[in-house]
């Protein structure tokens, strides 16, 4: 699993927003400080490894907790000298996880290279696997306490610090690359727009054939469709029921924030939601036979006209 | 799942092998298979990028340790999904425009299996 944090796209000169967004990834690693240990800075260029075309330029080892922001400091002195490794930069924190008594490697990625912003979001939390533990998911949901802070504490503290607040569009934890899987691998999201987060369920159900109606989503601008969705109060209301009978905590005062209580929750909500619209959709939305039907009536209407 | 294979190594035993700490990064098995080919495979990969870092470390540990590589391979349920990585004929490529090119780990092209594959009965010997 990854947390990946998106940033509201800003017409900022992209040195002081490549400080930003280091800066934010300090604020994260402050905020582990407790579970997570680092050991070196690395500054790549295109990709964290050669085999996917990256190239290392520099890394600086950082074992003492101190000394992370001066190197980060000094990292970001070395980007800003470079135009293109600035555009393409991709600076990690490697380091070590330890919940529980249980380890696994991990890392705090600030990406500027633009798939990968696409793919892992503007700043990536993660962890290789190590023996059991396949990805962070099973160390932040270990048992409940752990996740209140390790989760449902960061996304607080994060949507509502005056400075993030205002960049921070979205965090979401989840399987693999979360930004790039279907909603139903999350296991807890921040969106500071709520409608953001029913575009990425309506978008999930357009790639899910056993939803039944995936071909037809495809002709409706879903953009929209969220935004009026979200905007009848009822919603809200069945919103609150769905999560709290998956045990998803819901917190839609001005974002919406969603926590699952066991590593299965999130998943379980996003099913019965999607199960709810999508009949919905399916009475709402024309059948291919008869848009088909249509057509050929029409056809054949104006060709006995000629 | 792995085909006749004569040595195993797992994450355990790769670590201890190469002295590795908590802090590095390790493949899950490295294997000796009977038409004498030395693989390194990461399984259970949902995160690609990750799974290539893990791979790429554990490879280059092993060479400089002297122990031989033939094989990468990467087991996922899906491919495809992180942008730039493709897979045509079990082999994963790097797709920059309109450029694409098979993902090397040391001058090995990295292989990529679905889950499926293997729980099929194609075992990774016969290809």
């Amino acid at each position: 699993m990854t947390i990946s944090i998106c940033l509201r796209k800003e017409l900022y000169h992209l040195e002081s927003w490549t400080s930003r967004k280091i800066s934010l990834a300090y604020k994260i690693l402050n905020f582990y400080n407790a579970y997570f240990d680092p050991s070196r800075i690395e500054i790549w260029s295109e990709a964290p490894n050669e085999a996917l075309g990256g190239q290392r330029r520099k890394q600086i080892e950082c074992r003492e907790k101190s000394r992370v922001k001066d190197v980060l400091m000094q990292a970001l002195d070395i980007v800003r000298k470079d135009r293109d490794l600035l555009e393409s930069m991709i600076l990690v924190i490697r380091g070590v996880w330890t919940i529980n008594r249980l380890k696994a490697p991990g890392y705090i990625c600030v990406n500027n290279e633009e798939s990968s912003v696409k793919t892992y979001g503007d700043i990536e939390v993660g962890a290789y696997s190590h023996g059991e533990i396949t990805d962070i998911i099973d160390l932040f949901w270990m048992d409940s306490t752990k996740t209140r802070y390790l989760v449902n504490d960061f996304l607080s503290q994060f949507s509502k610090l005056e400075d993030e607040s205002r960049l921070i569009n979205y965090i979401v934890f989840g399987i693999g690359a979360p930004l790039v899987q279907p909603v139903t691998e999350w296991s807890a999201s921040y969106h500071k727009r709520p409608t953001d987060f029913l575009y990425k369920v309506l978008s999930t159900m357009k790639k899910e054939p056993q939803i039944d109606v995936y071909s037809y989503l495809r002709l409706i601008y879903t953009r929209g469709i969220a935004a009026e969705l979200y905007k009848i109060e009822n919603f809200k209301k069945t919103l609150e029921k769905i999560a709290d009978k998956n045990s998803v905590e819901l917190d839609a005062r001005s974002s919406l924030k969603l926590v699952g209580k066991n590593q299965d929750s999130y998943k379980n909500m996003i099913i019965e939601l999607m199960s709810f619209l999508g009949p919905v959709f399916k009475r709402s939305l024309p059948e291919d036979q008869t848009i088909t039907r249509r057509m050929v009536e029409e056809i054949n209407r104006q060709s006995n006209l000629d | 799942m792995h085909g006749p294979a004569d040595e195993i190594h797992d994450e355990k035993s790769l670590r201890t092998m190469l002295n590795l700490s908590d802090h590095d990064t390790c493949a899950d098995y490295y294997g000796h298979y009977k038409n004498c080919t030395w693989a390194v495979i990461e399984c259970k990969s949902r995160h690609l990028r990750n799974a290539i870092t893990q791979l790429e470390e554990t490879v280059r540990k092993l060479r400089t340790s002297g122990k031989p590589v033939n094989r990468v391979i990467v087991i996922a349920d899906t491919f495809g999904r992180e942008r730039g990585l493709v897979r045509r004929n079990k082999i994963l490529y790097l797709k920059r425009g309109n450029n694409t090119k098979p993902l090397m780990i040391d001058g090995i092209m990295v292989e990529g299996w679905q889950a499926e594959e293997i729980r099929r009965g194609t075992t990774l010997y016969d290809h």
